[in-house]
């Protein structure tokens, strides 16, 4: 069979033609992909909510590159000549191909056109190995495909993560008041579990639970159905699920939450302490912010009976009535101290400072006590003063000014006021008077304490700074006018100028004038 | 047409031609071959080197083998361009006194021109006809050489003292420059032996007539050579012009004029005739390579700088041959 050399030319031209298309297609696949990777770097951190479909798109970036690249290369017709050229060096057939394509091109007869096909012929055996893809082109065509692959995994991770939490994402994307409450919530559980002694280790199971719990609450309820009401229930039922969740799990576990409801406990009946003295000295309904304080310390404990009475309180508005159930309240936190409160001669014989030994009435019969004392103490130095009197003609007039200059000089003496004020103190505890180690202090704040004021009395009040101190029950809060006030702007009751009146020595009738007034003044709308 | 028998004939002449030249001459087979180059091209050649190298004794010899008119110049300073072309003398017959042309030396087949660089260059103009147009034109009158015809030249190296360099229009006449280099060791032992025993060199008998040459001529012109090998001549050849886009830097440093289309006339038909020899069938990059720097070395015109630093042509045309691709 002759030798058919146009169809050996037609076969190098279209395997010339496939290959330069494919050469072309995989570098520009490599470029697609590089691009690619860069487009979907940039939409992921420029665009991370776009849909991973429209995001799946820049894959085709490479490939219809490749595709358009390949369409190039197969279209643009080849050198010939310069294409069989190249086969002969590839083949090291001596130019024999390309000088038979001119021969023949030439039309010329000859004997080297015979001689050439004949060689030709036994050269196109093997002429497929002269039109091979380069090494280069294997090489942009794995870098593409890793271009690819690395643009796919860069598509996919974010979809993989968003799948793996779907409920989060779903809460997240909805964003409501109630999942911001809760979240709120969990903080706020999270933040008294921390500061407990032993804080609270949640197993796996515990926070699956709670994320149940959660995703309950945000599911049971419609957003606009929301209401301040609502998102308190939320809480407490969150607090309370959280306290089941949290009693599940070790014994260890166990002991940690029973002594962290034991502390809550604490810290409420001591809150309730503080609020009874309050309400003693000033009856009123409670505010709302010292409901909030309490409901949520109730929730702290874990006792639904306990939230029970504490809302009910809340929802007392008559002050006596308050009065009343926090006391069995208190009675129901602290069975001991209601024991101490039932048994007056038991009274004195707790004075270690123990908060929960010092019930209210103990305190003011020991304020009432300490004034006894006092007025005893000032009839006494006025005693010694009248036969000073008696003895000194003349100066009766001078001698309560020489006791105010010896007043002050003791005043302006820090240290031996000083000494006197804490012996006085120490009497006061001594007699009854425990208040002063009720555990309040500045190195040892109560824990859930919210929405109260507490300072601490200045020790010096102009020159009658001391009868003030006598008459300051510590762990009570002294009203201060401003919050940039100074200690010379304190606002004081009738009970403290009526002590600093006796000390002056004050007429009777001048004293009735001056209760009536302080009466006029704190009855409502008279100013104070 | 050409038949295959002819080719064969051709070839197997040629080869005779070869061996016959080979027994006189020994070693210089890259001398003898570019001789005969020329001869099927139809072309000239120079030889360069030292005197004593056997440079005339090679152009004897293939005059002898070729069979064909011999001449010999002896080219010399005082040598006049009549000399060679011969000049119009009067002449008396019958009675009767007349000009008559008494041809020169250049009337013949084989011419020798030797130490063809001692003449002055009006005197070395006299071959430019005869070597171009292969005709010789005294007073008015025209006359053509026979052919087969080739010049072979011999010049000694131009630093040499006597000499006068060829003009760039003579010598881009010649269709390859060869130099002929000192003999190694053996090939001057061989040369001694030649020539101190026996009868001494005897000369070739004629192994071939000026039709076998002719037809040869014919069968090399009909060597096919591809398109794109073409182009790459062209290239090679534009790549030794200091101001064309494919010449190297050295070309563009040191040269102030490349090759002329002469030189790649001489490049397609060297590579034709050197297929020829080597019996191909088709002109290949390596018949190209065979004669490259053979058919530009003595074209390419170095500048100012070039001369001054003895820049060597056959360096840059290894530089413009390394950084000419093919395709």
């Amino acid at each position: 069979m002759r030798f058919d050399f146009s169809r050996f030319l037609l076969q190098v031209e279209h395997r010339l033609r496939r290959f330069r298309g494919l050469s072309l297609a995989c570098r520009l696949l490599c470029y697609g992909s590089i691009a690619c990777v860069a487009v979907t770097l940039g939409l992921r951190w420029l665009a991370p909510n776009l849909a991973h479909e429209l995001a799946l798109l820049a894959l085709l970036i490479p490939f219809s590159l490749a595709a358009a690249a390949f369409l190039l290369g197969w279209s643009k017709p080849p050198d010939l000549p310069h294409l069989l050229l190249q086969l002969d060096d590839q083949l090291d057939s001596g130019a024999r191909i390309s000088s038979l394509y001119e021969v023949r091109t030439r039309g010329q007869a000859s004997i080297f056109r015979e001689q050439l096909e004949t060689l030709v012929e036994a050269i196109s055996a093997d002429w497929k190995r002269g039109i091979t893809l380069s090494s280069r082109t294997f090489g942009f065509l794995s870098a593409g495909i890793a271009g690819v692959l690395v643009a796919c995994a860069i598509l996919l991770f974010p979809i993989a993560a968003t799948s793996e939490q779907p409920a989060q994402s779903e809460a997240s994307t909805r964003q409501t008041p109630m999942s911001s409450t809760i979240e709120r919530a969990q903080d706020n559980a999270h933040t008294t579990s921390d500061e407990s002694p032993a804080p609270l280790e949640l197993s796996e199971e515990a926070i699956l639970s709670q994320q149940d719990a959660t995703e309950e609450l945000t599911q049971t309820r419609p957003n606009d159905e929301l209401s301040l009401d609502s998102i308190l229930d939320d809480l407490s039922t969150l607090s309370r699920s959280q306290t089941q969740v949290d009693a599940r799990p070790t014994s260890e576990e166990l002991i940690d939450l029973a002594e962290a409801q034991e502390q809550a406990r604490q810290a409420l009946s001591e809150m309730l302490k503080d609020l009874q003295e309050r309400m003693q000295n000033n009856p009123r309904p409670l505010t709302q912010q010292e409901a909030q304080a309490l409901q949520h310390q109730a929730a702290q404990t874990g006792n639904p009976e306990i939230e029970e009475q504490i809302d009910d309180l809340v929802d007392e508005p008559n002050p006596d009535q308050i009065g009343e159930k926090l006391q069995d309240l208190m009675a129901r936190l602290d069975p001991d101290s209601a024991e101490t409160e039932t048994s007056p001669e038991s009274s004195g014989e707790n004075g270690d400072g123990s908060r929960q030994d010092t019930p209210q009435s103990t305190e003011i019969s020991g304020d009432e006590e300490a004034g006894q004392r006092f007025l005893e103490r000032a009839a006494k130095q006025l005693e010694e003063q009248a036969n000073a009197e008696t003895e000194q003609d003349g100066n009766s007039h001078q001698q309560p000014s020489r006791q105010d200059e010896e007043d002050s000089q003791e005043t302006s003496e820090d240290g031996s006021t000083d000494v006197r004020m804490a012996r006085d103190h120490d009497d006061l505890s001594q007699t009854g008077g425990e208040e002063g180690n009720a555990g309040y202090s500045d190195d040892d704040p109560a824990p859930g304490e919210v929405g109260f004021i507490r300072e601490e009395a200045p020790s010096t009040i102009g020159a009658e700074g001391e009868f003030i101190n006598e008459f300051v029950t510590k762990g009570v809060p002294v009203e201060i006018a401003s919050s940039d006030a100074q200690g010379d702007t304190h606002i004081i009751d009738f009970e403290r100028m009526e002590s600093i009146l006796h000390e002056r020595g004050l007429p009777e009738e001048a004293l009735d004038s001056v209760r009536r007034y302080f009466e006029l003044i704190t009855q409502p709308g008279g100013g104070s | 047409m050409i038949s295959e028998q002819d080719f064969q004939t051709a070839a197997t002449t040629f080869e005779r031609l070869r061996l016959a030249i080979a027994e006189v001459i020994v070693g210089h087979e890259e001398i003898v071959r570019f001789a005969l180059i020329s001869l099927l091209c139809k072309g000239n050649i120079l030889f360069e080197g030292v005197p004593g190298l056997g440079k005339t004794l090679l152009v004897r010899t293939l005059a002898s083998a070729l069979g064909l008119k011999f001449s010999r110049i002896q080219f010399t300073p005082d040598l006049m361009p009549a000399d060679i072309v011969g000049t119009d003398i009067i002449t008396e017959e019958s009675g009767h006194r007349q000009f008559s042309f008494a041809a020169g030396p250049v009337f013949g087949n084989v011419i020798l021109a030797d130490e063809v660089n001692r003449a002055t260059p009006k005197t070395q103009s006299a071959l430019l006809e005869a070597m171009e147009e292969r005709t010789v034109t005294v007073g008015a009158k025209t006359y053509a050489l026979e052919e087969p015809y080739i010049v072979l030249a011999t010049q000694n190296p131009i630093e040499m003292e006597g000499t006068y360099p060829l003009p760039e229009a003579q010598i881009d006449r010649f269709l390859l420059k060869a130099e002929v280099t000192f003999p190694t060791l053996d090939n001057l032992v061989q040369i001694t032996e030649r020539n101190t025993e026996g009868i001494g060199i005897q000369l070739p008998e004629a192994t071939a007539t000026a039709s076998d040459i002719l037809t040869a001529r014919q069968i090399v012109r009909a060597i096919p050579i591809a398109a794109a090998l073409r182009e790459y001549i062209g290239r090679l050849v534009l790549a030794t012009h200091p101001e064309s886009e494919y010449s190297p830097a050295q070309i563009k440093e040191y040269v102030e004029y490349g090759g002329s289309p002469r030189a790649a006339i001489a490049l397609v038909m060297g590579a034709k005739a050197h297929a020829f020899l080597t019996g191909e069938i088709n002109v290949r990059r390596d018949d190209i390579e065979a004669v490259f720097k053979a058919a530009l070395t003595h074209r390419l015109v170095l500048n100012f700088r070039g001369e001054a630093e003895g820049v060597s042509p056959n360096a840059l045309l290894d530089e413009v041959w390394n950084k000419t691709a093919t395709n």
